[in-house]
């Protein structure tokens, strides 16, 4: 698409921009715990989806495509670095137990830098599942679409995230400084 | 799947975290300024932020926030001006994005605006402004049917927030709007003996609920 002959299209993509910033901005600052990081990876989301803006702007939902794309280069990226199986597959193992643990862990949550930096600890599928399920407020089905998983793996996923979350929160196992998250966009076109 | 006291709990912690990104708004800006035309790279673009940026100098003195933009063309009459192509997004959040790419119609952007729960009045200033004369002066022309709100000068920046409407687009907060008060638009085209030919001036303020003026 040469922008330079279709204006309309420009300011159409800059609509969107501005209208799908904000959302795309906390999503990337939870995935990565980093104001920066965050804002390199909505710069990446912006630059592929001008790239395919003449499709993209006839969807129902550009946001939630452009969401899907900066899920997934937190994911991609995640995958190049450890090459680590996820856990998505394996059953529930979620207890009574547990959840009252998680729910008593989170309650008592005064220090959002300390739950960024816990969120950080869990692996970036599991934080995805958080993410999207918990604070976008996605149907399951829906984040089991963007992930690429079964309904069934994304509950599983989000019982074992939040218990790590409870046990992490719980031992305050957190190092003198947070540890960088800064190159998480090495490698990307 | 996580009991319901869990699944509350952190909807509540991670909006909560989500909401304390302190410089979301300055990331924010620097994203919009980039360039994404496919096959250039990002840049900054130019446009007008300078201008902006002085532009609410000059006007937070009075408690009123104001915004200058580039516009495409110099309209022959103020009063009679025929610009806009403008972009009015109401968000999730009940947050109103407003992006002018050229002021034009100005009623029909206070009708979209009013639809989308904004009390607002969007108006042309019907006169001329002189050198030296402050960009605030633009609310005070004769026959104006709004009038001032009180105290809304600690209350207009949490009415409008982000940047100027003609580059990265401004946030308009209804909810923030205080009981019986609404939000009046003024602009004019004739701030360019300043800032060059190509210049739109915008001040907004808050005004007194009024039929005459905000609809309601």
């Amino acid at each position: 698409m040469d922008w330079a002959r279709d204006a309309a299209a420009k300011r159409q993509f800059e609509g969107f921009a501005a209208a799908a910033s904000d959302a795309l901005l906390r999503t990337g600052y939870l995935m990565t715990g980093d104001g920066r990081d965050a804002e390199d990876l909505v710069q990446e989301t912006f630059l592929r989806v001008a790239r395919r803006w003449n499709r993209v702007r006839t969807m129902d939902h550009p946001a939630a495509y452009a969401r899907r794309i900066l899920i997934n280069l937190v994911l991609q990226n995640a995958e190049r670095r450890s090459r680590q199986k996820e856990e998505l597959a394996l059953p529930d193992a979620g207890s009574d137990a547990a959840d009252q643990g998680a729910a008593r862990a989170l309650r008592h949550v005064d220090d959002l830098a300390e739950f960024r930096w816990a969120l950080a600890q869990l692996t970036p599928r599991q934080r995805a599942v958080l993410v999207l399920r918990y604070w976008a407020d996605l149907p399951v089905g829906e984040v089991a679409d963007i992930l690429g998983c079964s309904p069934g793996a994304v509950t599983g996923t989000a019982s074992r995230a939040a218990g790590r979350l409870a046990e992490i929160l719980t031992s305050r196992e957190r190092p003198a400084t947070t540890p960088s998250t800064r190159q998480i966009m090495d490698g990307e076109s | 799947m996580p009991t319901a006291e869990v699944e509350n709990e952190l909807r509540r912690t991670l909006a909560r975290t989500a909401a304390g990104f302190e410089s979301l708004d300055q990331a924010r800006q620097r994203l919009l300024q980039r360039d994404y035309h496919p096959g250039r790279g990002t840049r900054r673009l130019a446009a007008g932020i300078t201008a902006g940026t002085a532009g609410l100098g000059l006007v937070l003195g009075l408690g009123l926030s104001g915004v200058f933009g580039s516009a495409s063309r110099q309209p022959s009459h103020p009063a009679h001006a025929q610009l806009a192509d403008w972009t009015v997004v109401k968000q999730a959040d009940g947050t109103v994005l407003v992006r002018i790419h050229e002021f034009r119609d100005p009623a029909g952007l206070q009708r979209r605006l009013r639809a989308d729960g904004v009390p607002a009045s969007v108006v042309f200033f019907p006169g001329t402004l002189r050198p030296g004369e402050p960009l605030t002066d633009l609310v005070h022309f004769k026959g104006n049917p709004c009038q001032e709100y009180s105290g809304g000068e600690s209350q207009a920046p949490k009415v409008v927030t982000g940047g100027s409407p003609f580059t990265v687009g401004m946030f308009l907060h209804p909810s923030a709007v205080p009981a019986g008060a609404g939000v009046q638009f003024v602009a004019t085209s004739n701030v360019g003996y300043q800032q060059g030919p190509q210049h739109i001036g915008l001040v907004e303020w808050l005004v007194q609920a009024a039929a005459q003026c905000t609809g309601s």
